[in-house]
C-alpha cells in the first residue's frame, strides 16, 4: 500500500512537473485573477471618495507623445529598442523618458455642469442625467456629477481659431459618482469643416471599469476607487517625466514645486493599456495622468 | 386587495424601470455592441493608392494616366516644385536623396526594396481626405489623380495618431520564439514594465481588438489603420469594415472551473477589410459596402473581396464571467457576461497553432501588430521624415483637403436590435415565459413587439426588456 501511495506521488509529482503553462491557460489564469479582484472588492486606499462639492472649474495642460511604430525608418523612431534589453528597470525608464518626444501643448477646461446626490440626478433631465443615472441602486449619501472637458481653442487677435475637421471631438461631458465610476460620456462631434454643428454620441460605461479616454487625448482617465484591480503605490513625489523639454514647459504653465508628497495610483484602461496617476494632498482631481499617449497635468 | 395593490406596485415599477431608456451604444458591453455592430465600417470608405514605393524614389517617380506607356512622365514631386517656384533644394531632389534606397547600406537596401515606402501615410490620407478622382489644370500644370494623390500622402507622412498595441521590429518572426515566452529572444525587453518581445507580438489582445473594432469602426465610425503584418516589417492598411461572424453553438465552450470560480470561454470569428496599396497610381477606387460586399465566411489565408479591397479571418477567444447565450442562427446574442482577461487569439493555441501549420499560413499574416487612429497632419514637427517642402498651406494652394460633410443616416435607415419577453403571473411574482428578438430598420422592434403580442393569453403582458 505504502508503495502504491509513492509511486502515485512520484507520478503526480512528474505530471505536475512536466505540465507547461499553454497561452490558452496563461490567458485563462488572467482572466480567473480578474474574477478574484471583482470578488475580493478590496478599495484601492481612497475610501472616502472625491469631494465633489468642492469641485467646479479647472484646467489640465496635456503634452501629447509622439508615437512612431508606423515609421519604417528606424533613424526616425525615437528609442532604440535594442538598447533596452542591456538596462536594468530603471535604467530603461530613465531612457524612454528622455527619448520619448512630445507634440505641442494642449488645454483643456473642466467645468462641473451639474452636481448633487445621484438619487436627485436620476429625477432630472437636463443633461441627460436620467439617462446615464438611471436604473442604478443609490446609496441616498452618494453623490454624482456631470463634468464637461472642451479642448482650449487658441486666439488670434482676440478671434478664435478653429480648425475643426469632420469627426473632431468638439467636448465630452462625463458621468461620475464621488468614487469616480463612470456611468458614461455624451461626445459632441464635428459634422462639418470648420463650423460648429455637431452631432452627439451618448454612450454607456459600466461602471466597474474605470473612466477612459479612449483614443483619445482628452485627460479622464481616472482610476474607479471601487474597483479592486486599481494598484495603489506608495506615496512618492509627483512623477514628472526626466524631458527636459517637458519639465521646462510645465514649469512655464503651472506652478512649481506641484507639492512634496503624492498618492500614486495605477490601473489598467478598457483597451489594456496602463494609466498612473497622481493626487496631491487635499486636491479632488489628479494632479497627473500619464498613459501611452500622453502626459497631462493639472493647471 | 393585497394581490392587487402589490400588482399595481410591480406594474409600475416595471414601467418606471422602461421609461429609464437604453443606450443603443455601450462601450464595454459585449451582447449590445455584438447585437448593434456585428458588422460595422467607416463612413466613408478609404481609398486606395499607391505606396509611393523608396525604390522608385517616393513621389519623385511619375507614370502617365494610359497603363500602356510605360515611358516616364513628370514626376508629381516636379510638378509641385513648379507650381511652387520652388528652386534649389526642392522636393523632387529631397525625395531623391532621402525617400530612397539608394543611400542604404546593403542589408537595409535588401529590406527598403521590398516593402519601404509612404503607406503610413497613404493610410492615413485614405482615412482622412477626400479622393482625388479627376485630373485639373492650375497655373498651366495638370496634376493627375496620381499627381494628387501623391501630394496628399506625401503631406501625411507626418500625422497625429493614437496607437494600441506595442512592436518590436527588430526581428523576424520565428515560430520557435513567438510560441515560447521563455525563449531568450522572446524574453527580450521592448518596454517599460517588463513588456517583452513575446508580450508586443502577441497584443494587440483580442479584447482590445473587438472593442476597438466595435467603439471606433461599428459605433463612432471612423476610420482606423492597422499594421496588418504581425511581424517585422510594417504594412500600414487603411481598414474599409469588418464582421463579427456568426456564433455557433459549437463556439460556445464549456465553462472552465478553478478555486468555485467560472469562466466561460467562447470562440469568436471576425472579417477584417482593408484597401489595397499595391494599385497603379492613377487607380481609382472601386466601391466598396462593408455590409453587402462582404459575407459571413470564415477563410484561411488573406483573399479577395473585389480588386481594390481585401480580407482576412481572425479566431480568437474571450471569457466572461457568465454564461452566454445565442440565438439559432448565432446572429444575436441573447444573454452575455463581462468580458474577463483580454482573451487569446486562436492561432495561438496549440490547436490553432496546428491548423495556421498544416494550412501554411504565415503567422506573419494573423493579428494586427498594432492599430492606429489618425487624427491631423502635423506640420510642426522637428525631424525631416516628411518631405520639407511639402506642408499644409503649400498643398491646400493646389488642391481642397478635407472630407465633404457625410450627411447623418435617415432615422428609417437606423437599425434596431431589441428583445421582447412574454411575462406572466404565477403566484404574486410576475416571471418571463418567453422572449422575441429582432434586428429591425426603422421603427423600432416592431417584429418582436408582434410576435410576443401574439401570444399573450390572458393577464400576460409583453415588455420590452432592451
Amino acid at each position: 500500500m505504502f508503495h502504491k501511495l509513492c509511486k502515485l506521488l512520484v507520478i503526480g509529482l512528474v505530471v505536475t512537473g512536466c505540465a507547461s503553462h499553454t497561452p490558452y491557460q496563461d490567458s485563462l489564469d488572467k482572466a480567473f485573477a480578474e474574477l478574484e479582484d471583482q470578488a475580493s472588492r478590496t478599495l484601492a486606499g481612497v475610501t472616502q471618495g472625491i469631494d465633489i462639492d468642492s469641485l467646479t472649474k479647472f484646467k489640465m495642460v496635456v503634452f501629447p507623445k509622439a508615437i512612431d511604430h508606423h515609421v519604417k525608418m528606424r533613424k526616425y523612431q525615437s528609442i532604440d529598442k535594442n538598447l533596452l534589453s542591456e538596462m536594468d528597470e530603471q535604467e530603461r525608464d530613465k531612457y524612454i523618458d528622455s527619448k520619448t518626444v512630445y507634440h505641442t501643448p494642449l488645454t483643456f477646461n473642466f467645468n462641473v455642469l451639474k452636481k448633487g446626490l445621484c438619487m436627485n440626478l436620476v429625477k432630472t433631465k437636463k443633461y441627460a442625467t436620467h439617462l446615464f443615472f438611471g436604473g442604478e441602486d443609490f446609496d441616498s449619501k452618494i453623490k454624482c456629477m456631470v463634468l464637461e472637458v472642451k479642448k482650449e481653442v487658441p486666439h488670434f487677435f482676440g478671434k478664435r481659431i478653429m480648425d475643426l475637421k469632420k469627426d473632431d471631438i468638439l467636448r465630452v461631458r462625463v458621468y461620475l459618482d464621488e468614487y469616480l465610476r463612470p456611468y458614461g460620456h455624451s461626445v459632441d462631434y464635428a459634422v462639418k469643416q470648420g463650423r460648429e454643428p455637431y452631432r452627439t454620441e451618448n454612450i454607456k460605461t459600466d461602471k466597474r471599469e474605470n473612466s477612459s479616454s479612449g483614443l483619445s487625448m482628452y485627460p479622464i482617465d481616472l482610476p474607479n476607487f471601487k474597483n479592486s484591480s486599481v494598484v495603489n503605490k506608495a506615496e512618492d513625489s509627483v512623477p514628472l517625466p526626466r524631458n527636459l523639454f517637458l519639465i521646462f514647459s510645465i514649469k512655464s504653465k503651472v506652478k512649481t514645486p506641484i507639492c512634496k508628497k503624492a498618492k500614486l495610483f495605477e490601473h489598467k484602461d478598457i483597451l489594456g493599456n496602463i494609466v498612473e496617476s497622481s493626487w496631491c494632498d487635499k486636491q479632488n482631481w489628479p494632479t497627473t495622468i500619464e498613459n501611452n499617449r500622453f502626459f497631462a497635468v493639472l493647471k | 386587495m393585497k394581490n392587487i395593490t402589490l400588482t399595481l406596485l410591480f406594474l409600475f415599477s416595471w414601467q418606471l424601470n422602461a421609461e429609464m431608456g437604453t443606450f443603443e451604444s455601450t462601450n464595454t458591453n459585449f451582447k449590445n455592441l455584438f447585437n448593434n455592430h456585428r458588422i460595422g465600417g467607416p463612413a466613408v470608405a478609404p481609398w486606395v493608392g499607391s505606396w509611393w514605393a523608396y525604390k522608385n524614389n517616393g513621389i519623385d517617380f511619375g507614370t502617365s494616366e494610359n497603363p500602356q506607356v510605360t515611358t516616364k512622365v513628370t514626376p508629381p514631386s516636379v510638378k509641385f516644385d513648379k507650381f511652387h517656384n520652388i528652386r534649389k533644394k526642392n522636393t523632387s531632389n529631397w525625395e531623391k536623396d532621402n525617400h530612397t534606397c539608394d543611400k542604404l547600406d546593403e542589408k537595409q537596401k535588401k529590406s527598403c526594396q521590398g516593402w519601404w515606402g509612404h503607406c503610413n501615410a497613404w493610410a492615413a490620407a485614405a482615412i482622412k481626405e477626400d479622393e482625388p478622382r479627376k485630373s485639373f489644370v492650375k497655373k498651366g500644370i495638370k496634376f493627375t489623380v496620381a499627381d494628387q494623390k501623391a501630394i496628399i500622402t506625401e503631406l501625411y507622412m507626418e500625422n497625429y495618431s493614437l496607437f494600441v498595441g506595442n512592436t518590436d521590429k527588430s526581428i523576424e518572426t520565428e515560430n520557435e520564439w513567438i510560441f515560447d515566452k521563455n525563449h531568450k529572444k522572446s524574453k527580450k525587453i521592448i518596454n517599460r514594465r517588463n513588456f517583452t518581445r513575446y508580450d508586443g507580438f502577441w497584443d494587440v489582445t483580442p479584447k482590445a481588438f473587438f472593442l476597438i473594432l466595435t467603439n471606433y469602426m461599428g459605433l463612432k465610425k471612423v476610420g482606423l489603420v492597422i499594421d496588418r503584418f504581425t511581424g517585422d516589417q510594417v504594412w500600414n492598411q487603411p481598414l474599409a469594415g469588418y464582421r463579427l461572424l456568426p456564433i455557433d453553438k459549437d463556439s460556445i465552450k464549456k465553462p472552465e472551473v478553478k478555486n468555485g470560480k467560472k469562466v466561460y470561454p467562447v470562440l469568436l470569428k471576425a472579417n477584417i477589410y482593408w484597401a489595397e496599396d499595391g494599385v497603379w497610381e492613377h487607380e481609382i477606387s472601386d466601391p466598396f459596402d462593408y455590409e453587402k460586399d462582404t459575407n459571413d465566411n470564415f477563410y484561411l489565408g488573406d483573399y479577395e473581396v473585389n480588386h481594390h479591397y481585401k480580407g482576412r479571418s481572425l479566431a480568437f477567444y474571450l471569457f466572461f464571467d457568465s454564461p452566454v447565450r445565442v440565438t439559432s442562427d448565432g446572429k444575436l446574442v441573447k444573454k452575455a457576461g463581462r468580458i474577463v482577461g483580454d482573451g487569446v487569439w486562436f492561432h495561438q493555441t496549440d490547436e490553432g497553432k496546428k491548423i495556421y501549420v498544416q494550412n501554411k499560413i504565415n503567422f506573419d499574416d494573423t493579428h494586427p501588430d498594432f492599430i492606429w487612429f489618425p487624427t491631423k497632419v502635423n506640420d510642426q514637427s522637428g525631424r525631416t521624415y516628411r518631405n520639407p517642402e511639402v506642408n499644409s498651406e503649400r498643398v491646400s494652394g493646389i488642391l481642397k483637403l478635407g472630407r465633404e460633410p457625410t450627411p447623418p443616416p435617415a432615422p428609417e435607415d437606423k437599425k434596431f436590435s431589441c428583445t421582447y419577453e412574454l411575462t406572466g403571473f404565477f403566484g404574486n411574482r410576475r416571471k418571463v415565459l418567453s422572449s422575441e428578438s429582432s434586428v429591425s430598420y426603422g421603427k423600432a422592434c416592431d417584429e418582436a413587439a408582434a410576435k410576443c403580442r401574439g401570444l399573450i393569453r390572458g393577464w400576460q403582458r409583453c415588455r420590452r426588456s432592451r
